[in-house]
């Protein structure tokens, strides 16, 4: 009997006219998530015939954005007989004794002469003829065997949660600036649950930071690709420019006006590849460049939206979510990820705009951001 | 590019031609399990008994005094776990000696053991005083390092051990030889040390192969049980490759020790003098010869910080080391660093330089970028 994924889907059931759309997105994710499975559309739900790589397919499922929840399911005739032998099969392949039961049915192929209540009914009866120790309990069941008769009938036992949110590309693509730390691999995920196709981009110091710090980043966007699917990675070299803000600038400034540059150098990144958002890993007041004051001059040197899904967090949740996606104990390596030598001690955390353009105006900064481009290396991470 | 510049010898060494030539060698010819009971195992453990009896005789003591082993690591813990053997003893132990001793005796603490703590003096060498007024009856082991990784001070392990015995003559004595073995001369035969452990990577052989004197009638078992390998105190199949490759780097090596000694010397103060010529960089320990090992040089420049020091000098194809390499991935300073009372700030500055065997090195590269790398990271100095 074939064991098969049934997929179903969450918010896109709201999107009315547009929905074609969202559906062949989560498909085409599905199928580059899952290069090797059969994918059959059904009514609301999708069905992935996986040829034995159960086990790998249910992983994979669970990090696909857009998928509301599945459930591994049998797929049997539409016979009550068969079904009510199979759903005996499955109360006894397991502990029964002393425990209570529902059957959950289903019926959208009308075609089936039995109404859902009725179909419950008869397979449930058969259930307790054929048990000792076994009760019905309709509200708080220990067991429930779902059975759902459509074109086929799919039975099972257990709901996977799925990742929620839509589909990866539906909404849009942006570039994350990933420092290699806890909170921006979250704003990541964040935004590619949202529907974003990322794109990164990671600001490298070299000798300041060390070779391990860049790989240290390329595992993270890994690791976001597992959600995301395929993420193109852009290293910037930024060393001259650290230097150069040092010596040129005030250093109560540094941080802020590095800051700047950042966002200036991936809006060029984001415009060259079609990107129409910057994210970052921002939470108000966490360090001196993320008071209102600082994020309003930062934002001030971009024109793209800057989406910043963290700003309301604690430290502890982001930290909750980092452990969730798995990108914690990478986050966590202690390579450093931006050189402390460059971090004044008392760094302005009320910053005024004026001043700190005034003081920027030290720098030829299209310049330097212009060879750091040039010289910029690309990329391409995709999930294992 | 210019060639790489290899400073890094503490932390492990390349392999030299002749182990290379071994370990193929044994992959090819003599892979068969030398417990088995036909002639070609009986080649193969003929071959280990030789390279046994050359390391016995480079250190003076005899053969079956020799046991093979995994390397620096598991010879530490052999020797204080298998000492103790599961009982609530006392140790002596120094706070500078490596994590695989130093992170033994916590677990020791932990399960019961008193552990007494020496301090090394400023200079980072453990003195024979302090360990003697820490001896009591009770005394079970001393584990003293023999030179040490960081900034190469070489503890006089025969004296301490003699002392100690004095007091306590029943006391066993381990020293972590790991950063000593052929790089300085030891007689332990005419010593009071009972067990002395190495590592083959330390010494220009292959990574996963040592070995631990323990002399005989010391009360030692296993750590691990299994087969009757190594006299009954390892068991597990040999690492017949790692041996063999470090039976070719013994025999290539051990008759050099005095000669290499001195010539290294030679190479450090080059480097000494040159690392001099930077205004504001200081030696950590010392620079005496006859208490500092020739292969080690540990400096702090002032106003800079070791690792991005260590990256500007890999950018120029030359390697160092900050700390030791086992603990360097773990932020904040060296704990022997820091031990030796070596103020934070300084310490943060350091970076370890360590010499190979017979190397020869381009001192006027190594001396220009160091002082450009220096001089240029001076300029940014955290305001």
């Amino acid at each position: 009997m074939e064991q098969l994924i049934m997929v179903k889907y969450g918010e896109i059931h709201l999107k009315g006219l547009n929905r074609p759309f969202f559906e062949r997105m989560l498909i085409n994710n599905i199928k580059k998530s899952l290069p090797n499975v059969k994918i059959e559309k059904g009514e609301g739900r999708y069905y992935i015939h996986t040829e034995g790589n159960l086990n790998k397919a249910v992983a994979r499922l669970k990090k696909i954005f857009g998928i509301h929840a599945f459930c591994v399911a049998y797929c049997l005739d539409n016979d009550l007989e068969q079904i009510s032998e199979f759903c005996l099969a499955l109360i006894k392949g397991r502990e029964y004794e002393g425990k209570s039961f529902k059957i959950a049915a289903t019926r959208s192929n009308k075609k089936f002469p039995m109404k859902s209540t009725e179909i419950a009914a008869a397979i449930g009866g058969y259930i307790l003829q054929n048990t000792d120790g076994l009760r019905v309990d309709l509200t708080n069941p220990d067991i429930t065997i779902t059975v759902e008769v459509r074109e086929k009938a799919y039975v099972y036992t257990e709901n996977i949660k799925g990742a929620g949110g839509m589909p990866v590309g539906s909404g849009g693509n942006a570039l994350l600036l990933l420092s290699g730390g806890i909170d921006s691999p979250v704003a990541g995920w964040m935004m590619a649950k949202r529907g974003v196709k990322l794109y990164a981009v990671h600001f490298y110091s070299f000798p300041y930071t060390s070779e391990h710090s860049k790989q240290k980043v390329v595992m993270l966007t890994e690791i976001l690709s597992q959600y995301s699917g395929e993420v193109e990675l852009f290293v910037v070299p930024f060393t001259e420019i650290q230097e150069a803000i040092y010596t040129k600038c005030p250093h109560q400034y540094t941080t802020i006006i590095m800051r700047r540059f950042m966002m200036k150098i991936a809006e060029a990144i984001a415009r060259d590849n079609g990107c129409g958002a910057l994210i970052t890993g921002e939470s108000l007041g966490q360090v001196a460049s993320q008071t209102l004051d600082s994020i309003i001059v930062t934002d001030n040197a971009v024109n793209l939206p800057v989406f910043r899904p963290l700003i309301g967090f604690d430290k502890n949740d982001i930290v909750d979510i980092a452990r969730n996606i798995d990108t914690f104990e990478t986050s966590i390596l202690p390579y450093e990820d931006c050189c402390t030598v460059f971090t004044p001690r008392h760094p302005a955390t009320h910053p005024n705009l004026d001043k700190i353009v005034q003081a920027e105006s030290a720098l030829d900064g299209d310049e330097y951001i212009k060879k750091a481009i040039a010289a910029t290396e690309r990329l391409v991470i995709r999930p294992d | 590019m210019d060639d790489i510049m290899y400073l890094d010898n503490c932390a492990t060494t390349k392999p030299c031609s002749e182990a290379v030539s071994a370990i193929r060698e044994a992959l090819d010819k003599f892979w068969f399990n030398p417990s088995a009971l036909y002639r070609q195992s009986a080649e193969v453990g003929q071959k280990m008994k030789d390279i046994r009896k050359s390391i016995a005789k480079t250190l003076n003591v005899r053969e079956d005094e020799i046991y093979f082993n995994s390397g620096g690591t598991e010879g530490d813990n052999q020797a204080l776990f298998g000492a103790l053997s599961g009982s609530k003893k006392e140790i002596i132990v120094s706070t500078i000696e490596h994590s695989a001793v130093y992170q033994s005796c916590l677990r020791a603490e932990e399960m019961g053991c008193t552990v007494k703590w020496i301090k090394p003096e400023s200079d980072s060498r453990i003195s024979v005083n302090a360990v003697t007024e820490a001896v009591t009856e009770k005394t079970h082991i001393i584990s003293i390092m023999h030179v040490n990784n960081e900034t190469g001070a070489v503890n006089d392990i025969e004296l301490i051990a003699k002392a100690a015995k004095k007091i306590n003559p029943k006391v066993i004595f381990h020293s972590d030889g790991v950063q000593g073995f052929l790089k300085l001369p030891l007689d332990l035969g005419a010593s009071q040390i009972d067990i002395y452990n190495f590592s083959a990577h330390k010494i220009h052989g292959p990574k996963g192969a040592g070995g631990i004197y323990i002399k005989k009638g010391t009360p030692v078992k296993p750590i691990h049980y299994g087969g009757p390998h190594e006299n009954g105190l390892r068991a597990g199949t040999e690492n017949v490759p790692g041996i063999m490759g470090m039976g070719a780097a013994v025999r290539e090596f051990a008759p050099s020790i005095i000669t290499r000694r001195n010539e290294t010397k030679k190479i450090k103060q080059g480097f000494i003098d040159c690392i001099k010529s930077v205004p504001d960089v200081v030696i950590n320990g010392g620079e005496d010869e006859e208490n500092y090992s020739p292969y080690v040089l540990n400096v702090s420049p002032f106003g800079v910080r070791g690792e991005t020091l260590l990256h500007m000098l890999e950018e120029n194809n030359i390697l160092v080391a900050t700390g030791s390499a086992c603990s360097s991935h773990k932020k904040g300073t060296s704990r022997v660093l820091s031990e030796m009372g070596i103020p934070d700030e300084v310490a943060q500055s350091a970076i370890r330089i360590s010499f190979g065997f017979n190397q020869s090195y381009d001192l006027a590269r190594f001396a220009d970028v160091f002082k450009k790398s220096v001089m240029k990271l001076r300029q940014y100095r955290r305001h």
